[in-house]
C-alpha cells in the first residue's frame, strides 16, 4: 500500500516534471535519471502513450488511481515528442495532445488495433555489392497469437529496371504490332534496359516479389537490420512516426519524430506514399 | 343237556367278561395315548414358544447392532452377532438380519482399520516432517556456506559435503515463485546436484528452503524452494 | 454518476476479459517477470566466470553449458557498437567460446539500476513472448592495467510456456522462461 502510493506521489512528480523537458531534471531518481526517462521499448512507448505504466515502468491496471490519468498521461505524452525536430510544432503538438486526451472520447494505442506497421531498412549482399533494401511489416493476429509478416518492400535497383523512359522515342510497341505477330518484341526485350516503358499505366513492380524472388534464388543475401521505425494511422484524423533516438539527456529512446494532421478518409494515401515513398 | 346248558352259560358268561375286560383295556389304552400326544403337544408349544422368545431376544439383539447408537464398541457387536448366530435360529428374518449386521461390521471394521491406518501414517509423517524440519537450518546453512564461499575449491568441498544429506544427487529440488489460494507456480524443475553449483556459480542465496521430504534412511529426496 | 458506473463495469468486464484472453494475471505477471529478470541476472554473472582468465577450463567449460541452457535454441546475440555500422551476430554458444578466450584477467560487469519489462505477448506456437531491457557498463581488465569497458543496452527475449511434470507421482505445473535472441548495443551515457 505504502509501496504504491509512493510510485503515485513518484509519478505526479514525474508528471510535473515530464511537462517541462526543458527544466533541468529534478533528481528523481538518481544519476540514472536519463535512463528512466528514455522511451525504453516500443511497448512502453504505447504504455506511456496511454498512461498504462507507473514512471518505475509498473505495468498500471484498470482500478489502479493512476490508470488512464489525464495529468500524467499529459506528462508521459509531452515526452513522447522528439523534441529537437524543428518541424513539429509545439501548436501541432498540443492540438494532438488535446485531441487523444481531452476528447470526449479520448485516443488509446491499441497493440492488437491495426492501423500501424514497422518500416525496417536492412543491408543485403548483391555479389560484392551491399543494397539496402526496406521493408514494411505488419503485426497479423493469427487463430493463435500473432506475427509480424512483411506487407511490402523497396529497392532501388527494381525502381531503375522500372522506370518509364519518356525521353525515348521508340519505347512502345506500335499500334499494328500485332499485324505482324508482335514480332517487335524481339528488337524490344534485346535491347531496352528499361522495359518499364512498355507496361501499362499504373503499372507498379511488386518489389516484395522480387526480392523473396532475388534471396531465394541466392542473388540477395541477409546482412543486418540497420534502422526500424514505425508509422502510426490509428488516431482518428492523425499520422505519427516513431523513430529510435539514441543520444545524451532526458529525450532519448522511442519519440514521435514525425506528426501531420490528415483526415482519415486520405490515410490509404498516405500509406502507399510511405509504402512507395522512394519510387 | 344240563351240564351243556349249564356250560354254555359259564362260557358265555366268560366269553363276556374278556370281551368287556379286552374293551376295557382297549378304552384304557386309547385314554392313555390320548394323554401322551397331549403331553407332546403341549412340550411342542412350550418349545415353540421359548423360540419365539430366542428369535424375538436375537431379533432384537440384531435391530440394536443395526442401529449403532454407539454405545457398543465393535468387538462387543461382533461378540453379540456370534451369540446370535451360535444359537442356529435357522429363521429366515433373523439369517436376513445376520446379513446385514455382518455387512454393517463389515464396514465398521474397514473403516476403523483405515482410522487406525491414517492415525500410523499421521504419526509417520508427523515424525518424518519432524526429521525433515530437522533438516532444514542445516540445508539452509549449507546452501549459504557454498554462495558465500571464497573460492570454488572450497565450494566444490562444501558441495561434496551437502550432497551427502541428499539421496542422491538427482534428488528434484522445486522453486516455488508464486503462490496464493488456487494454484502454486513453480520455476522448471532442477536437481540438487545442479542447483548447489548454481549457488556456487550465483554467488547468492535467494531462495528460502520451504519444505523436504526425507526417507528412511534420513536423507532427503525432494526438496523445496521458496523465493525470498 | 449512472453512466460512469456503467463505463466503470464496461472497463472492469473489458479488463477481466483481457486477462482472461491473455491468461496472465497481474501477479502470475509480476511472479514470471521476476523469474526472467533472475535468468537475466544469472547470465551476466556467468558471463563474469567465462570472461575471467582465472576460472579454470573445467569450470568455464560447465559454466558454458550451464549458460546456454538459459537459452532457447537456436538464440544469436547481436552486437552492435557505436562507432562500427556492422552489427555482429553469434549463436549463444559462440559469443561464450569468445568471451573465454578473450582472456581478461578480471571481467566486472555492473548493472544500471533501470530495467523495463514489456508486456507478454502470445505467438503463433503458443508461447508468450516478452524483451527485458537493461543497461550494464562492462569493464575487462587485464593485469597490465589495460582496460576495456563500454556502456550497453541490452535488450533480451524472454519465452515463457506453461508446462507440466510428474515429480514423485505428483503433478507439478511450472513456467519455464528460457532466454531468446539478444540485442547488444552499445550506448551513449
Amino acid at each position: 500500500m505504502l509501496v504504491k502510493h509512493i510510485i503515485s506521489s513518484l509519478c505526479l512528480l514525474a508528471a510535473l516534471f515530464f511537462a517541462l523537458p526543458a527544466q533541468p531534471p529534478i533528481d528523481l531518481i538518481g544519476e540514472e535519471g536519463d535512463l528512466y526517462a528514455e522511451t525504453k521499448q516500443v511497448n512502453q512507448f504505447f504504455r506511456r502513450f496511454n498512461c498504462e505504466e507507473t514512471i518505475l515502468g509498473e505495468r498500471l491496471y484498470p482500478g489502479d488511481s493512476l490508470y488512464h490519468n489525464v495529468d500524467l498521461r499529459k506528462g508521459y505524452m509531452n515526452s513522447l515528442f522528439d523534441s529537437q525536430n524543428p518541424y513539429m510544432s509545439t501548436d501541432l503538438k498540443q492540438a494532438f495532445v488535446d485531441d487523444i486526451i481531452f476528447n470526449s472520447r479520448p485516443f488509446y494505442l491499441d497493440f492488437h488495433g491495426g492501423e500501424w506497421f514497422a518500416e525496417v531498412r536492412a543491408s543485403f549482399r548483391n555479389k560484392n555489392k551491399e543494397e539496402t533494401v526496406i521493408l514494411f511489416l505488419k503485426l497479423q493476429e493469427q487463430e493463435v497469437g500473432s506475427k509480424w509478416v512483411f506487407d511490402g518492400a523497396y529497392l532501388s535497383r527494381f525502381q531503375e529496371v522500372f522506370v518509364v523512359d519518356t525521353a525515348s522515342r521508340d519505347s512502345f510497341l506500335h499500334p499494328l504490332s500485332h499485324e505482324i505477330g508482335f514480332q517487335n518484341m524481339n528488337r524490344m526485350f534485346r535491347n531496352n534496359t528499361s522495359l518499364g516503358a512498355f507496361t501499362a499505366d499504373g503499372f507498379e513492380a511488386d518489389h516484395l516479389t522480387l526480392l523473396l524472388y532475388e534471396v531465394q534464388n541466392g542473388n540477395l543475401k541477409f546482412k543486418q537490420v540497420d534502422e526500424v521505425r514505425f508509422h502510426f494511422l490509428q488516431a482518428n484524423n492523425w499520422y505519427f512516426e516513431l523513430s529510435r533516438f539514441d543520444r545524451p539527456g532526458f529525450n532519448r529512446g522511442w519519440l514521435i519524430s514525425k506528426l501531420t494532421q490528415i483526415p482519415d478518409d486520405k490515410k490509404d494515401i498516405l500509406k502507399r506514399y510511405i509504402y512507395n515513398n522512394y519510387q | 343237556m344240563k351240564c351243556n346248558t349249564k356250560y354254555y352259560l359259564s362260557s358265555c358268561f366268560w366269553s363276556r367278561v374278556v370281551l368287556i375286560l379286552f374293551l376295557g383295556m382297549a378304552l384304557m389304552s386309547l385314554e392313555g395315548c390320548k394323554s401322551k400326544k397331549k403331553l407332546l403337544e403341549e412340550q411342542q408349544a412350550r418349545e415353540q414358544a421359548e423360540m419365539d422368545i430366542r428369535i424375538d431376544k436375537a431379533k432384537a439383539i440384531l435391530l440394536k447392532l443395526l442401529q449403532d447408537d454407539g454405545s457398543m464398541s465393535l468387538e462387543e457387536k461382533e461378540r453379540q452377532l456370534a451369540f446370535v448366530k451360535q444359537q442356529n435360529l435357522n429363521d429366515p428374518e433373523i439369517n436376513r438380519l445376520i446379513r446385514q449386521v455382518e455387512q454393517q461390521l463389515l464396514l465398521e471394521r474397514s473403516r476403523l482399520e483405515e482410522e487406525r491406518k491414517r492415525q500410523e501414517d499421521k504419526q509417520s509423517q508427523q515424525k518424518a516432517d519432524e526429521e525433515a524440519e530437522a533438516r532444514k537450518p542445516r540445508v539452509a546453512n549449507s546452501f549459504n556456506q557454498i554462495a558465500n564461499s571464497s573460492s570454488t575449491e572450497s565450494a566444490n568441498t562444501l558441495i561434496n559435503e551437502a550432497l551427502s544429506l541428499f539421496a542422491n544427487e538427482d534428488v528434484p529440488v522445486l522453486i516455488i515463485i508464486n503462490e496464493n489460494r488456487n494454484y502454486t507456480d513453480y520455476d522448471e524443475p532442477t536437481t540438487i546436484g545442479k542447483y548447489l553449483h548454481y549457488l556456487k556459480d550465483q554467488r547468492k542465496n535467494a531462495n528460502r528452503v520451504h519444505s523436504l521430504k526425507v526417507n528412511s534412511e534420513g536423507k532427503i529426496t525432494k526438496l523445496v524452494l521458496t523465493k525470498d | 454518476m449512472k453512466k460512469a458506473l456503467i463505463v466503470g463495469a464496461l472497463l472492469i468486464c473489458f479488463c477481466l476479459s483481457a486477462m482472461a484472453q491473455n491468461n496472465i494475471t497481474p501477479d502470475r505477471k509480476a511472479a514470471i517477470d521476476s523469474l526472467a529478470l533472475e535468468k537475466v541476472r544469472d547470465l551476466s554473472q556467468y558471463i563474469s566466470i567465462i570472461g575471467n582468465k582465472k576460472t579454470p577450463w573445467s569450470e568455464a567449460s560447465r559454466v558454458i553449458e550451464r549458460a546456454t541452457e538459459l537459452f532457447a535454441d537456436g538464440s544469436e546475440i547481436s552486437v552492435s557498437s557505436l562507432y562500427r555500422t556492422e552489427i555482429l551476430h553469434f549463436p549463444v554458444k559462440k559469443y561464450f567460446l569468445r568471451l573465454a578466450a578473450l582472456n581478461y584477467d578480471r571481467v566486472n560487469i555492473t548493472w544500471f539500476k533501470i530495467q523495463y519489462i514489456s508486456d507478454l505477448e502470445l505467438q503463433p506456437d503458443g508461447r508468450y513472448v516478452g524483451v527485458i531491457t537493461i543497461y550494464q557498463r562492462f569493464e575487462g581488465i587485464m593485469d597490465d592495467g589495460m582496460k576495456y569497458m563500454d556502456v550497453t543496452k541490452k535488450d533480451i527475449t524472454i519465452y515463457v510456456e506453461k508446462k507440466s511434470t510428474q515429480i514423485e507421482g505428483e503433478v507439478v505445473d511450472f513456467w519455464d522462461v528460457m532466454l531468446g535472441d539478444i540485442q547488444v548495443k552499445e550506448t551513449t551515457r
